[in-house]
């Protein structure tokens, strides 16, 4: 009996993870920055050995993408703004744990629902009429397109990613089928509508830049002080408590994804009369998956996430510009240096969250101190009471 | 048996349903194991990219010894071993870059506990700009008509009397050895999923990974090995896309990346179930052509058309979502990490 027991000893594993609280927050930042330093490194690398770019002149055109001249700052702007702002229309979602991954359609179709009305109100009504119909049906197609999924996930708990994401299908199929309604002859693009245009304050960019701004102080209050901020973070962390403290849970989810998806069709209509003045399929230029990168590294924190989406807005900016400047025809190139500085980020996440202890002969250390023992020869021995030593000595001479 | 246009769609179907198939049985077992693994659409241009690495060494080292004449090709023994020698290079080949894109996925959700959503947008991100980067560096003007071949010698079939069978024969019997391969496919994975010992692992990993664990399962082992195998099969849609149903050409990884998003719609219609995947498969594929096959349809009718498999989807997805069984609903933990010491 004895003997088995010491056979079935439990395999000591080597790597231990545990969960981290105490880490300051200047390490983290410190964490985060390291890595995405490094994974430029190694995108800039790649570009230097594939297409023999200078890696000191890429750094400076990344800059000069963004900074350039006057309105390329005014374009990186509203392109921060604009992933900042489907950023703020997700958050709610993601605080409650529902991935809400139609971001891209619910903006598509409140850019459609805008277009439709620029092209057959515009020029009929004064320009402001058509601006105060537009925005609220935009709003209000953005809320339905969202709530559909939401109202079945309430009542049948069906899988909101799965549907968001096939929701944003049906709404490029939508824009498809009525651009080739309207213009069935020809290149099937609708060319820039010249009515009804977003007010402009200075030029197009400043006015969209405050609009975000403003909302960005509203997110931060509805989700900090308000009482809908309160119980969709309950609900997210855990529907059984709020069921217990009498929060409507079903009534939470739904009112939450309407918001969401009514800010989503917001940005679709300042998208569609503000920046382009037409719909395509591509509208949102897939903003409403980017935006889940930009908020999820935010940890979904509002001013946080405006950080980030000025982040990946300058990286993607920044790469085009790479690219345009060494003649590289292949426009894989963003592509392929933000898909790995994404991952080096997701990796670094765990750094940040966990901590690694190695497991060296029974003993538990964290990284530093296991390489600080590989360079220590002397191994401090573990002090065993005298019958104990004897035994181990035993067991050395057999 | 009339050469009717549902005849000529479905000949179309068979090759598009490959793609989806092979992508299908991939994130079904992906699924399975609980990883909702968004990567798809990435990993399958991942594996389009490997297949062309695969097809251009094959052009390179052994066609240059033993070339097939494909206008004619006979049964000699040159033939054949050459011909295996282009299935051995792709195979091992995507299943190096699209296997390799599956351990990153699984190393960064299940070691580094990443999250799932996130970690598959980047890995599409990522995967459509790699596929672009290497086909952009080895399809060169040169390289080009190697590609043409090889995709030709890929798409070869058994001979048959074609004036006898007619349509009904190349529907059958014209098609490349991959799309049979991949048919087995489906049928192993629904074994080796449903009627092995490491099946029912994963699929009680995918179920409630706290209770896998307890029963002793080793629950990161286990999703490993689901994410890298299935993965490195939905490699092969990729593969299928750019070596066959496009003969060997590459635009950019945009269609492709529209027919992976359609492979997680698949997943979703065919209940994660790889069987019902293969009529899935050819269902998704016939929907995807009749636009252009019905005869007489209109523009509007036509962008229509394309949104019916998606609403389809939602359709079953609603409505297995009301029956509740079992059978027909997500894995339990899909998409949510499992990490033991939570509580």
């Amino acid at each position: 009996m004895p003997e088995k027991m010491t056979a079935k000893k439990e395999k000591s594993k080597l790597f231990h993870v545990e969960k981290r609280f105490d880490m300051p927050l200047w390490q983290s930042i410190l964490i985060r920055f390291g890595f995405i330093i490094v994974a430029l490194f190694i995108g800039l690398l790649i570009l230097t050995i594939s297409y023999g770019v200078n890696p000191f002149d890429a750094i400076g055109s990344m800059f000069v993408g963004s900074f350039g001249t006057e309105k390329r700052i005014w374009d990186f702007l509203r392109d921060g703004v604009l992933l900042l702002g489907v950023g703020l229309a997700l958050i709610p979602s993601f605080k409650m744990k529902f991935w809400n991954l139609g971001g891209n359609g619910q903006i598509i179709i409140g850019a459609l629902v805008s277009v439709i009305l620029m092209i057959n109100l515009g020029g009929v009504y004064p320009d402001a009429v058509v601006l105060l119909i537009m925005i609220p049906s935009a709003i209000l197609a953005g809320a339905v397109w969202a709530a559909i999924p939401a109202i079945f996930k309430a009542l049948f708990n069906t899988n909101e990613s799965l549907f968001t994401l096939m929701m944003n299908y049906v709404s490029v199929g939508l824009v498809n089928a009525y651009i080739m309604f309207k213009y069935p002859i020809g290149s099937h693009v609708i060319p820039r509508i010249d009515d009804a245009h977003f007010p402009q304050l200075f030029n197009g960019s400043l006015l969209i830049i405050i609009i975000i701004a403003v909302l960005l102080g509203f997110m931060v209050y509805y989700l900090k002080f308000s009482k809908h901020g309160y119980e969709l973070s309950v609900v997210g962390e855990s529907m059984n408590t709020a069921r217990y403290v009498g929060i409507n849970v079903k009534k939470v989810i739904i009112r939450t994804i309407v918001v969401s998806g009514a800010l989503c069709g917001f940005i679709g209509c300042l998208l569609a009369c503000g920046v382009d003045f037409t719909v395509t399929p591509e509208t949102g230029n897939n903003m409403g998956f980017t935006a889940i990168m930009a908020v999820w590294l935010a940890k979904f924190n509002p001013i946080i996430a405006a950080g980030t989406s000025f982040f990946i807005v300058f990286i993607t900016r920044g790469m085009t510009k790479v690219q345009s400047d060494n003649n590289i025809m292949n426009d894989a190139t963003p592509n392929l240096i933000i898909g790995l500085i994404y991952f080096f980020i997701i990796g670094c996440e765990f750094f940040v969250e966990y901590k690694l202890l190695i497991n060296k002969g029974g003993k538990e250390m964290k990284i530093t101190e296991f390489i600080k023992s590989l360079f220590t020869s002397k191994v401090e021995k573990v002090k065993l009471p005298p019958e104990a030593e004897a035994a181990v000595e035993e067991e050395e001479v057999k | 048996m009339g050469n009717s246009w549902v005849l000529v769609a479905l000949i179309d179907a068979i090759s598009l349903a490959v793609i989806f198939l092979f992508g299908c049985i991939g994130e079904t077992i992906n699924e399975k194991a609980g990883n909702l693994n968004l990567g798809i659409p990435g990993v399958m241009c991942i594996g389009a990219a490997g297949g062309a690495v695969g097809a251009l060494v094959y052009m390179k080292t052994v066609y240059q010894a033993l070339p097939i004449n494909i206008d004619e090709i006979s049964f000699s023994f040159g033939n054949l071993v050459s011909y295996l020698l282009l299935m051995l290079f792709v195979i091992v080949f995507v299943a190096i870059f699209a296997g390799l894109s599956g351990l990153l996925f699984s190393f960064l959700t299940t070691s580094l506990k990443a999250n799932q959503n996130v970690t598959g947008l980047a890995l599409t991100t990522f995967g459509a700009g790699f596929a672009d980067f290497i086909m952009g560096l080895i399809r060169t003007t040169e390289n080009k008509p190697l590609f043409t071949v090889a995709s030709k010698i890929i798409r070869f079939h058994l001979p048959y009397d074609e004036a006898a069978f007619g349509q009904t024969g190349t529907l059958l019997l014209g098609n490349g050895l991959f799309v049979y391969i991949c048919f087995a496919l489906a049928v192993v994975a629904f074994l080796v999923l449903n009627r092995t010992r490491i099946g029912l692992s994963i699929r009680a990993i995918g179920e409630n990974p706290a209770t896998a664990d307890a029963a002793g399962i080793n629950t990161d082992k286990y999703k490993y090995i689901a994410t890298t195998i299935g993965c490195t099969i939905a490699g092969f849609g990729g593969f299928f896309y750019t070596m066959s149903h496009v003969g060997g050409t590459w635009e950019n990884s945009a269609t492709l990346q529209g027919l992976g998003w359609m492979v997680l719609a698949l997943v979703i219609f065919t209940v994660w179930n790889p069987l019902l995947a293969i009529i899935g498969s050819i269902a998704f594929g016939f929907l995807l052509t009749l636009p252009y096959t019905v005869p007489g349809i209109g523009f509007v009718e036509m962008e229509l058309l394309k949104i019916v498999p998606y609403v389809i989807t939602i359709l079953v997805l609603i409505f297995t979502s009301i029956i509740g069984k079992k059978n027909v609903l997500p894995p339990g933990s899909l998409g949510v990490n499992y990490f033991r010491e939570e509580r």
